[in-house]
């Protein structure tokens, strides 16, 4: 199992002035799968990515597990995409130096520059390796923020909206990019979205948040075969069935 | 975010060209000050009598030293005030405990005025280096230290999150992400500091004579050169001109490596 959630609980907000926003969220992602976190917004979709990332603690009494072991803190083999590019990379390190960066005191120095190539050349980056982030579209930028992730090796991707900036065109090209990326590397992925038409085109199961404080309102299998084509997928009976099953609950949950 | 507006061939001439004529009052003022000036004038010596009165009574020799020494006593302070503020500034950036511990103090010894610090600090320190070091250091720390404040406050909490979740040491958070994040507010708060290091450094001489430009301004005074109190006032200015570009080309230099416009 990669990620283990038992009645998780999770407030924001200053001490004093917090408000719950999860509640018993219980929820398990299997290794290699992946699975898409939906829900209106401001529902906690991020508060619960945060939760799974380490970044946030969850309340007293919530038991969150990444590989067996409580989540306490940012977990080795977990790795962040955020949805805001600009502020996610560093724009005066080079594409290179910042697919370096969580490599930097682990790595010697040709290991570093070797797994940095082979990174960038997988998200299609390694012409554009000594460019700055704002000298890139923000498909490319997107694309060097999922080269850092993946540079660690990780065993979990946890994914805020990575692709909801970008136009129609480049989102289903990197949709493609990461299915083929992640099926490569049996990566598990936890995808924050609210396109319900990507996250049941990438994903497993799609995970609906609801109420307030939010549970888990449904959960969703999809169950089209992989690997997956934009056009076939798409158009198949389980794609249209899961589309219209999430629909209906997320619609239902207003 | 747009990226227009890149420097280009065209507006670094317009630059030059409103650098020159920023300069025509002064040129004006110059040419006005000579033709009804005199040599002899108790106040206004001719401009074209300041050049040589730094060479009579068998004086000259002193002002290469005293160049050197102002702008030792310059750049060390503002060196040390850059280190200090910016230690300091991150330091209560972060922490907003840490900022309402001494937050009080700084804001006391940010209200005295650095030439009433003069007397003190030759008192605790002697006349010496040290001791004008220490007041240009005083009074150089706070825009850099605000301005540093100010610049960790507004990184977007994402890229800490992002440094979180790589699981980056304290060490490499601070090196690899705080602090060039900084640099842009940094230099800013260098900038601002520059000419209150340079007028505190001047000052600090004039009024203890502890070598400097500072300090032959003081002498030649006392002794009645005008002449000469006005040509190490020019001397003054142009130290200041060269600091003050050199500064700008760095502030220059890092907003492009962030990609941060021209303001
Ligand atoms: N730092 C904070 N302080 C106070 N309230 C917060 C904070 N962060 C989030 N919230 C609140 O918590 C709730 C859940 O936020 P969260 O960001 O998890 O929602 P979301 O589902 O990701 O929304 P969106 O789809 O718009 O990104 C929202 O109502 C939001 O206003
Ligand atoms: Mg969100």
């Amino acid at each position: 199992m990669s990620f283990e959630c038992r009645s998780v609980r999770a407030d924001v907000g200053a001490v004093g002035a917090n408000r719950t926003v999860l509640d018993d969220v219980s929820l398990d992602v299997a290794s290699g799968e992946f699975v898409s976190i939906m829900g209106r917004s401001g529902v906690g979709k991020t508060t619960l990515l945060r939760v799974l990332a380490g970044l946030q603690e969850p309340s007293a009494g919530s038991t969150v597990r990444f590989e067996g072991r409580p989540v306490d803190g940012p977990p080795d083999g977990v790795s962040l995409v955020f949805q805001d590019y600009t502020s996610a990379l560093l724009p005066w390190r080079t594409v290179a130096a910042n697919v370096e960066l969580p490599l930097e005191g682990h790595l010697s120095k040709p290991e570093r520059s070797e797994r940095v190539a082979a990174t960038l050349e997988m998200v299609g980056l390694a012409d554009r390796a000594n460019d700055r982030p704002p000298q890139l579209s923000g498909g490319m930028q997107q694309r060097v923020q999922l080269a850092r992730a993946l540079a660690s090796r990780p065993a979990a991707l946890l994914m805020d909206e990575p692709f909801g900036a970008l136009d129609a065109l480049t989102k289903s090209d990197l949709e493609d990019e990461l299915l083929a990326l992640v099926a490569e590397t049996s990566t598990t992925v936890v995808f924050v979205t609210h396109d319900i038409d990507e996250a049941v085109y990438l994903s497993d199961r799609v995970v609906v948040l609801g109420g307030e404080p939010a549970g888990i309102a449904a959960d969703v299998v999809v169950d089209c075969p992989r690997p997956r084509t934009q056009i076939r997928t798409r158009e198949s009976a389980e794609f249209l069935a899961a589309r219209s099953r999430v629909h209906e609950v997320i619609f239902g949950t207003r | 975010m747009h990226r227009s507006g890149r420097p280009t061939g065209d507006s670094t001439r317009g630059r030059r060209f409103e650098v020159l004529t920023g300069l025509v009052p002064l040129v004006v003022l110059v040419i006005v000050w000579e033709i009804i000036g005199s040599p002899d004038s108790p106040f206004y010596p001719a401009p074209s009598s300041w050049w040589p009165a730094l060479f009579t009574r068998g004086q000259g020799e002193d002002i290469i030293p005293a160049i050197i020494d102002t702008t030792r006593t310059f750049s060390l302070g503002l060196v040390i005030a850059t280190i200090v503020g910016v230690t300091i500034g991150i330091a209560v950036g972060v922490s907003a405990r840490t900022d309402r511990a001494f937050g009080p103090m700084f804001e006391f010894a940010r209200a005295l005025p650095p030439a009433a610090m003069v007397p003190v600090a030759t008192l605790l320190l002697g006349f010496d280096e040290p001791m004008k070091i220490v007041v240009v250091v005083l009074a150089a720390v706070w825009p850099i230290m605000l301005n540093t404040r100010t610049g960790i406050r507004s990184i977007d909490p994402v890229r800490l999150d992002m440094a979180r979740s790589l699981r980056l040491s304290r060490r490499r958070t601070i090196g690899s992400v705080l602090l060039p994040a900084v640099m842009p507010a940094v230099l800013l708060g260098v900038r601002v500091a520059t000419p209150v290091a340079l007028v505190i450094t001047l000052l600090v001489e004039y009024l203890t004579g502890v070598n400097g430009v500072g300090a032959l301004v003081g002498d030649a005074q006392r002794t009645f050169q005008p002449a000469r109190v006005y040509a190490l006032i020019v001397i003054a200015g142009l130290i200041s001109l060269v600091v003050n570009s050199l500064v700008r080309s760095a502030e220059e230099r890092v907003r492009r490596r962030h990609g941060v416009e021209r303001e």
